[in-house]
């Protein structure tokens, strides 16, 4: 693998006595795409969190081509190119589709203090937010209202407002949770389609779309570093299964 | 001095007590339903009146003092029962609202029971001497045994809540409503006790303070802001921050007053000191307070494990009952109106009634500045309660001016912008580092800070403001004399204003401020600083309102503390909610039909805030949208404004009137 784009060293975050995030080292290389599993509260979210700049570790760093990020906010995360997709699909319901795509192209164009010119003239981020959409097959919908999406279809909305900023580094959160059957298919395909072109994150539940899906998998449980290696090489690891055994089986 | 000096710290410390009280009230209420009560201060006025009136009926002060507790309680339990109840649910803009209605409605009732009058409260017989604390410094035995009573009334509170079955409860309720009610605990229960716990606190409060008070009609609004204030210092939902911060703010109120000057005359020239250090005593605790901000935006002790609610946020989908029911009349209406406004000088001139062009123009002044306000509420969704603070601004910018001979408005009117937008940055850096109820504090100290500051300004009228000895001038272009020509002057800078307003919305700008409104957090995740997206808009916002308090010092030819007051803030609250939020034109239509009712209420009775009070608690739970929503698109258009809040307002009691 190349260099590693995002890293972490010794990242810890404690809520009360709890350590939800406990010491942990991880590397993302250039171009991968990485799984983080675990049970249910092995702190897969906070550790999201914590890359996204969400929340701030309390020891430990994050670091971006080797800088360390990890008081920087989330705003400046994001214009460095650190963009998330959220678990509880958050897109803005009262705009259109593709202003909601296009007011994710404009975080990304310039600075935001224009009073006078229309955005409705704005071309090239429409265009832009256009083309987005198309490769997500979301082309037809474009003008609807973001409320009136079906619930996979926002999730790829949601996909769809990361892209368009061309991240360094995608943070996907459950792209997957509450995905009919079909519409996880549909997921699966589509994340299989960014593989290479985009170094990717992959948080998720769905054992078949980590295991269809990663270059490598890195398990978290209690907060700690369980497993980190190829696919079949966790697959037979006897602390992955201790980690998911001895929580309750929640594979759906 | 060193006696003295003794003597000051217990009147502070008599002072944080009464702050106490009324803090640990408002901190329960607060952390423990999520709720903002701005009519706090009238169940300390309440406690006041109605333990002082049992006191002189049956010349005990032992049974006035009960009778004040009980007598809140009850009416706490009866408030929580039918508004509060169905508040805790709603936006802290929703609370606001609805609270400053309970507000006007509690005023003007104890006005109409009790008069006008100051009501003289008379110091038991047996508190009447002085004690010798120190020997040679006699103080007074009443304001001794206020700080013991309020000390003891804050260890019973300590008591219940932490060792009683009852104290569990609420505390339980307090750290998980949900999981408090699945164990089968009447949760309703709970916050209606606590609530009228709360009022009774307050209602102590008020009775014990009234010896050394005035009690009039209103009295309890100032303890309020000081209250609040109490409450951000100490951490919100700490009755142990609120208990600290008290006593911290007392004290400093009551040793600046005190000593503040002969500081300053060390450093300063003494007439320096003289014009600076009462303003700046007054200012005291409000500095104090953004200093705390600044550094523990939590507050001194904030409370163990209390997450920051956050308002409710509410689907924006289902559209109000009534929303677009008048929508075809949507163009005619809009005609009519601008219409109104433009050939009003005519109309008055033909009806012969040439006041009407001084009332209009101080509708369109007021539309303006409620204009300004609807850019940070209805658009940013920051709910800011102090915005008539740039209103004072710019008229003092104005005044000032004024009196020094510049009397150009091509000077002051771009000054009092400028000011207002220098002071709004410096504010704002502050005041935008919290959110939510904090920043509805925080924004309201700040007004309240400014207003005693204002009337600190001994050398232009102090309390009273200053008579504006000439209009400002426009080199022969405008003459400010001619009512008609004032009139247009100000409906072209609104026609102006309203249509910068129009293309802002469709700016980079507005849409940036329209997604920090939805959804601030999934803002900042796709790369927008929001901080300062927010700030400019505070910034923006500030400078027109400071040009409309330029307007407003002209109009009324008078500039005072009044235009700062927290009562003004609410009123260009309730103008751009009325009209509806986020619309160009509902802040116009606001401002008309609040001063129209005001207008038509106060020509029928004195006692129209009674029934303001009540239209305004209406407005919360009937209406929603305001006017504009009347006259909205049809669903499936352009959508309805669709704010955090939920204004429903389905039946047009008050329409404008033309």
């Amino acid at each position: 693998m190349g260099e590693a784009i995002l890293q972490t060293a010794g990242l810890t975050k404690r809520f009360g006595g709890l350590n939800a995030v406990d010491a942990v080292d991880f590397a993302l290389a250039a171009g991968e795409l990485v799984a983080v599993i675990g049970p249910n509260g092995a702190g897969k979210t906070t550790f999201v969190n914590l890359l996204s700049g969400a929340l701030r570790p309390d020891t430990g760093a994050v670091l971006f081509e080797g800088r360390d990020i990890s008081r920087l906010p989330v705003h400046a995360r994001a214009r460095l190119g650190i963009t998330r997709s959220f678990q509880i699909a958050s897109i803005f319901p009262e705009l259109t589709v593709v202003e909601n795509v296009a007011l994710a192209a404009q975080a990304h164009a310039g600075h935001s203090f224009r009073f006078w010119r229309e955005i409705a003239h704005e071309a090239p981020l429409r265009r832009k937010a256009q083309a987005q959409l198309g490769e997500l097959g979301l082309a037809d919908c474009a003008d609807r209202p973001a409320a009136q999406l079906s619930h996979g279809e926002k999730r790829l909305l949601e996909i769809a407002m990361a892209l368009v900023t061309a991240p360094r580094v995608l943070l996907l959160d459950e792209p997957m949770a509450g995905l009919g059957i079909a519409e996880a298919r549909r997921m699966i395909d589509f994340v299989a389609g960014l593989k290479g072109r985009f170094t990717i994150l992959l948080v998720e539940h769905d054992m078949e779309a980590v295991f269809a899906l990663a270059d490598r998998i890195f398990v978290l449980a209690s907060g700690a570093r369980v497993a980190d290696g190829l696919p079949h090489a966790v697959r037979a690891d006897a602390r992955v299964q201790l980690a998911y055994l001895g929580a309750e089986d929640e594979d759906l | 001095m060193h006696l003295l000096f003794v003597e000051q710290i217990l009147n502070g410390l008599q002072l944080g007590i009464i702050l106490f009280l009324m803090a640990a009230g408002l901190t329960l209420t607060f952390g423990i339903m999520n709720l903002v009560n701005l009519a706090h201060g009238s169940l300390f006025m309440l406690g006041a009146y109605l333990g002082v009136t049992f006191q002189l009926l049956t010349g005990s002060f032992v049974l006035g003092f009960g009778f004040a507790g009980v007598a809140t309680f009850l009416i706490g339990l009866v408030m929580e029962r039918l508004v509060i109840r169905h508040l805790y649910a709603r936006s802290h803009l929703d609370q606001v609202m609805c609270t400053v209605g309970l507000v006007y409605v509690f005023n003007e009732a104890t006005r109409m029971v009790f008069g006008p009058e100051p009501l003289h409260a008379p110091v038991p017989a047996l508190l009447s001497g002085t004690v010798e604390l120190i020997p040679g410094a006699p103080y007074p035995a009443y304001r001794l045994a206020m700080i013991v009573a309020g000390l003891a009334i804050g260890g019973l509170l300590y008591g219940l809540i932490a060792k009683t079955r009852t104290g569990m409860l609420i505390r339980a309720g307090a750290s998980n409503r949900v999981m408090t009610s699945v164990l089968g605990v009447n949760i309703g229960t709970i916050y209606a006790v606590v609530f009228g716990l709360g009022a009774a606190l307050a209602g102590f409060a008020g009775f014990i303070a009234a010896p050394i008070l005035t009690v009039y009609p209103g009295m309890g609004d100032n303890v309020l802001i000081l209250a609040l204030v109490v409450l951000v210092v100490g951490g919100m939902g700490s009755v142990k921050g609120a208990f600290v911060a008290a006593l911290l703010v007392g004290v400093i109120d009551t040793i600046g007053r005190a000593y503040l000057k002969d500081v300053m005359g060390l450093m300063l020239s003494p007439v320096a000191a003289n014009t600076v250090a009462p303003a700046l005593a007054s200012m005291l605790i409000y500095i104090l307070m953004a200093v705390v901000l600044f550094f523990r935006p939590e507050g001194l002790v904030p409370a163990a494990g209390m997450r920051r609610p956050e308002a409710p946020s509410e689907s924006s989908s289902d559209a109000p009952p009534g929303a677009g029911l008048l929508a075809r009349w949507r163009v005619p209406a809009l005609g009519l109106l601008g219409g109104g406004l433009l050939l009003l000088p005519l109309v008055a001139g033909l009806a012969d009634s040439p006041f009407w062009v001084d009332v209009g123009l101080r509708v369109v002044i007021f539309a303006i500045a409620a204009l300004s306000l609807d850019l940070i509420l209805g658009r940013t969704g920051l709910v800011s309660f102090g915005h008539a603070l740039y209103l004072g601004v710019g008229a003092y910018v104005v005044g000032i001016l004024a009196d020094k001979g510049i009397e150009s408005g091509f000077v002051q009117w771009p000054l009092a912008m400028a000011v207002s937008a220098a002071l709004a940055a410096a504010l704002s850096v502050v005041a935008l580092r919290t959110s939510g109820t904090f920043f509805i504090m925080i924004t309201l100290a700040f007004a309240q800070m400014m207003f005693y500051g204002a009337s600190s300004l001994y050398d232009y009228g102090g309390d009273d403001g200053m008579h504006l000895p000439v209009r400002s001038t426009f080199g022969g272009l405008v003459d400010l004399y001619d009512a008609t020509q004032f009139y247009y002057l100000a409906l072209a800078l609104l026609v102006l204003l309203a249509g910068l307003n129009i293309r802002l919305a469709r700016s980079r700008f507005g849409l940036v401020l329209r997604g920090i409104r939805v959804n601030e957090s999934r803002m900042q995740a796709v790369g927008f600083s929001t901080f300062h997206y927010k700030l400019v808009a505070c910034v923006v916002a500030a400078a027109v309102c400071g040009l409309a308090g330029a307007m407003l010092a002209n109009a009324a030819e008078f500039v005072g503390p009044q235009f700062m007051d927290w009562t003004r803030s609410a009123e260009l609250m309730i103008m751009v909610v009325a009209g509806g939020l986020a619309t160009p034109f509902g802040p116009i239509v606001g401002a008309l039909a609040y001063l129209g009712l005001e207008k038509y209420l106060s020509d029928l009775t004195i006692h129209w805030r009674l029934a303001f009070g009540v239209l305004l608690i209406l407005l919360v739970f009937v209406g929603r949208g305001g006017l504009g929503a009347l006259f909205a698109p049809a669903p499936g258009g352009e959508a309805v404004p669709a704010h955090k809040g939920s204004f429903r307002w389905a039946r047009p009691f008050f329409r404008p009137r033309a």
